[in-house]
């Protein structure tokens, strides 16, 4: 297989984000919530379209692995955005004391995720078992492993989990772009608290949603990023005891009752 | 989806070969961003300072990732790790390593991450997600809002509770 050259991923990635700055900021409003589409939204789009798995006569021009070899610097180039994020947690500890209880609370958010998502994927588009898999966490790395070393790889949980995951890789850090400012405008909520929500995806997520929240809030730029930094390293540590304590649990018997619900209204139905 | 383009390389390689491969990988990421910064309007010499910090934060990261082997870690938290203690108030040197960061901006930095990852999504996931469908897209984008939304209203409720 020939390898395709790194710098063909450089000019490609150059050239998406040149669309992306191109574009730009875009600001519109729908009713009272602000939509804020970030130049990180259009370099994607852009990096979609120049993706040879996406639009495959691009294969020709650009090699076959591709995509390996612009997966291999997907890591790469998220730690300079880590750097910049963690850089504010020193100057800001006494403001992450002091959000500490909030800090810790917001790490059972990962609950209304369920709450909210799996009624949808039973009652609505009579999901089984790939349910639970789909909708007990934001699936990010360490919520594919659990998955994969608790029910195994060719399991209903398993399917679930990875078409997220992959959805998240598709489209959860333009959602993590998108939803914070819209929240905002809303102004119902501490920024402290949107900041702190930040970090419960990935780190681009995590990154996109501070990038987004300090372009609604920028005086208070240093803070949101120390908040979301904290909170993804939160995630980071605490997240594995309460998926595994807390969060299956009530995701397996939640599943049941929306089960029950499900049968027994389609039984009634039938009569 | 790095994970499966590095398998074949990395049980054979050592410490010191994973890091050259770090070196050059990170070379190019930083290399993406600094195009990014002068893109959007900033190439003044902060900026260049900062990307300069930044790699060598980076480095130093995947080195100690490298050759202190505890898999439960991943590279990411080292080098969250070497950026928090270089720029922690008191450490030696952290003022300056701080306004060399502060010399860079979020929303070009992350750009390049965005369009890295676009490139890298392969014809299994792209075939996956054709196959799973709108469903899933639903799912996940009730996923991600739900996850969001709990949070960040415990989050202010533990807040507002505090407050007085």
């Amino acid at each position: 297989m020939i390898k395709t050259p790194a710098w063909i991923i450089f000019l490609a990635v150059c050239a998406a984000i040149c669309a992306g700055q191109w574009i730009g900021i875009q600001r519109f409003k729908i009713g009272i919530a602000n939509i804020v589409l970030l130049p990180l939204v259009f370099a994607f789009i852009a990096g979609l379209l120049l993706n040879p798995a996406v639009v495959s006569p691009l294969a020709k021009w650009m090699g076959p692995g591709a995509g390996d070899r612009a997966a291999r610097l997907v890591a790469p180039a998220v730690m300079p955005l880590i750097v910049v994020l963690t850089a504010n947690i020193g100057t800001e500890l006494d403001a992450l004391i002091e959000a500490g209880p909030a800090l810790l609370a917001q790490e059972f958010g990962n609950l209304g995720t369920m709450l909210l998502a799996m009624p949808a994927a039973v009652l609505g588009f009579k999901m089984g078992r790939e349910a639970i898999g789909a909708t007990f966490s934001i699936a990010r790395e360490g919520g594919l492993a659990f998955i994969f070393d608790k029910y195994g790889a060719n399991t209903p949980e398993a399917t679930g989990v990875t078409a997220v995951y992959i959805c998240g890789t598709f489209f959860g850090t333009a959602t993590f772009a998108i939803i914070p400012p819209l929240i905002a405008s809303l102004e119902v909520f501490d920024t402290r608290a949107l900041a702190m929500a930040c970090g419960t995806g990935s780190a681009s997520m995590t990154g996109a949603c501070a990038t987004a929240l300090t372009a609604e809030v920028p005086e208070q730029a240093d803070l949101i990023a120390a908040l979301a930094a904290g909170s993804n390293l939160m995630t980071g540590l605490t997240g594995l005891f309460i998926t595994i304590f807390i969060t299956i649990p009530i995701a397996e018997a939640y599943f049941k009752v929306l089960t029950q619900i499900r049968t027994g209204k389609s039984e009634r139905r039938d009569v | 989806m790095s994970e499966t383009a590095q398998t074949p390389t990395k049980p054979t390689s050592t410490p010191w070969q994973q890091l050259k491969s770090d070196f050059w990988l990170s070379i190019i990421a930083v290399a993406a961003v600094a195009f990014s910064h002068v893109v959007t309007g900033f190439y003044g010499p902060g900026v260049w300072i900062g990307l300069a910090v930044v790699y060598v934060i980076v480095v130093f990261g995947y080195a100690l990732a490298r050759f202190i082997p505890i898999k439960s870690l991943p590279d990411l938290f080292w080098i969250s790790l070497v950026a928090m203690v270089v720029t922690w108030p008191g450490v030696p040197g952290s003022p300056a390593v701080r306004s060399a960061i502060d010399g860079l901006s979020f929303l070009p930095t992350i750009t390049p991450l965005m369009a890295f990852a676009a490139l890298g999504l392969g014809a299994k996931e792209v075939d996956l997600f054709k196959r799973a469908g709108v469903h899933f897209a639903i799912i996940s984008l009730l996923v991600f809002c739900g996850t969001f939304l709990g949070s960040a209203i415990i989050a202010n409720f533990v807040l507002a509770l505090m407050a007085p």
